[in-house]
């Protein structure tokens, strides 16, 4: 309550210059190259009436939009849903001591992406499946299945795992998976746009894009994969992570060359979702040292909370 | 004359104010801490909450230093957009909706509403998702303490 009030305190205050503002554009109404300033200013700041917000409307609906143009916000309600489909399809697993471990990992490794802050954060969950498979929403909520966890033997390894999922919400892959049309309803829909409250209908009509779109996304999470090129560019931000913090960015090597030898290009999983593990190698191996120059020890304290977090996993 | 003399002061004029516009962010996220140094290993000066307006200082390596209601520090440039966000607190807020390419409505388009409708269209499940979002919850503070007990440096956020 308190909060809604400072809300309204500060939208009553930010209005009042724009309506002097606004009020000098209708007295020199001549200069009409301000023509299309003046109806930012005045929808901005809640001056303008019903038919004026409509010709802005019709002049936003007019621009293309791209999966740039979702806003976090939306990005956290989109997650939301491919979260809910994934999870639809896959048990949780649900051990405290794994899950609280990956989160402070993740939410670490998050910390060192070019994308630290998400409309609500990131969290990481372990999914009880012995495929080789990770997951991330647009939301920024990580899926690891058991078997991709088993398939680490340190903790730079999980980091590795766990960094690519990352790098693929820093790139927004997810949301590059949605139709281009799709997108285009989405932004533009009269519910997002109108002046009005949305109707039954308009809400209607946008959860029928909204179930495209979360449909676009899971199967190309589930089903098709990303490109070799979004692969690319999630192992490259992965290692760019790991080098951020410390890690040893070889972890991610290791991790490939796990997958590689468990790769089958029918197999399920991994196998379907992603590049061969041997293509993701050959594109990222320009970036990782050498396996002879690394430093392989990790202090006692990591090598041990590795071994208590997935001890039981 | 005076028409040209006019609308060269309104030139001047909107100049300003587009140049004052620019200085300022829109919080993007549903909660930004405001540090000290730009750093996540720095003291919170204050946080910051979704659609708050803030006034950049100064931009440092993914950094702004900005103002907000007479406090003063860092937030990371991912926390923030050059759209103005408007919130929707009651019915008369609505009313004044509406949406260019510089306005974001919070609350419209993908919402709760929508996930809802979903939601009982597909009959899903979203007790699970709540309960991921709600657990695990770890402060910047927390998180440094796990990197640095492991020989690690905890992240400064890189540049977008």
């Amino acid at each position: 309550m308190r909060r809604q009030m400072r809300i309204a305190r500060r939208l009553t205050i930010k209005c009042a210059p724009a309506v002097v503002a606004l009020t000098g554009l209708l007295a020199f109404a001549g200069c009409e190259t301000f023509g299309s300033i003046a109806a930012g200013v005045g929808v901005a700041t809640g001056t303008l009436d019903r038919s004026e917000a409509q010709a802005v409307r019709d002049s936003a609906t007019a621009v293309s939009r791209s999966f740039e143009d979702f806003t976090p916000e939306q990005e956290y309600y989109i997650g939301r849903s491919v979260g809910a489909t994934i999870l639809d399809q896959y048990e949780t697993y649900d051990a405290e001591a794994v899950n609280r471990y990956l989160n402070k990992l993740g939410q670490s490794l998050a910390l060192a992406s070019d994308r630290p802050e998400l409309f609500a954060g990131y969290r990481f969950q372990v999914l009880d499946s012995q495929e080789l498979n990770a997951f991330a929403t647009p939301s920024g909520l990580v899926f690891v299945t058991r078997g991709m966890l088993n398939l680490a033997e340190s903790e730079a390894e999980v980091a590795a795992i766990l960094a690519h999922e990352i790098g693929h919400i820093e790139h927004k892959h997810g949301l590059k998976a949605i139709r281009a049309s799709r997108i285009n309803t989405a932004l533009t829909s009269v519910a997002l746009t109108s002046v009005q409250v949305a109707s039954d209908s308009e809400i209607a009509e946008l959860t029928e894009t909204f179930e495209g779109t979360i449909n676009d996304i899971t199967s190309s999470l589930v089903n098709s994969g990303y490109s070799r090129g979004a692969e690319r560019e999630a192992d490259r931000t992965a290692v760019k992570i790991l080098r951020r913090v410390g890690y040893d960015p070889y972890a991610l090597r290791r991790v490939l060359e796990g997958m590689q030898a468990a790769w089958s290009p029918d197999g399920p999983g991994y196998a379907q979702t992603h590049p061969s593990p041997q293509d993701r190698i050959d594109d990222v191996e320009d970036e990782i040292p050498d396996d002879a120059t690394r430093d392989t020890t990790a202090p006692p304290a990591r090598r041990e909370r590795y071994q208590a977090a997935m001890g039981g996993v | 004359m005076k028409r040209l003399l006019a609308c060269a002061v309104l030139f001047a004029a909107l100049a300003l104010a587009d140049g004052a516009a620019q200085s300022e962010l829109s919080i993007q996220v549903r909660e930004a801490e405001m540090r000290s140094n730009p750093s996540y290993l720095s003291g919170i000066v204050t946080t910051l909450s979704y659609g708050d307006r803030v006034r950049v200082l100064e931009e440092g390596s993914g950094w702004y230093r900005v103002s907000f209601e007479g406090d003063t520090g860092w937030v990371h440039n991912s926390a923030v957009t050059e759209e103005r966000i408007v919130l929707e607190g009651g019915q008369e807020d609505v009313e004044t909706g509406a949406t260019d390419t510089e306005v974001a409505l919070a609350g419209r388009g993908f919402n709760e509403e929508v996930e809802s409708r979903y939601q009982s269209e597909q009959g899903l499940d979203y007790s699970k998702i709540d309960e991921i979002e709600a657990s695990y919850d770890f402060s910047r503070e927390e998180l440094a303490e796990f990197m640095q007990s492991g020989g690690l440096e905890i992240g400064q956020g890189g540049e977008r």
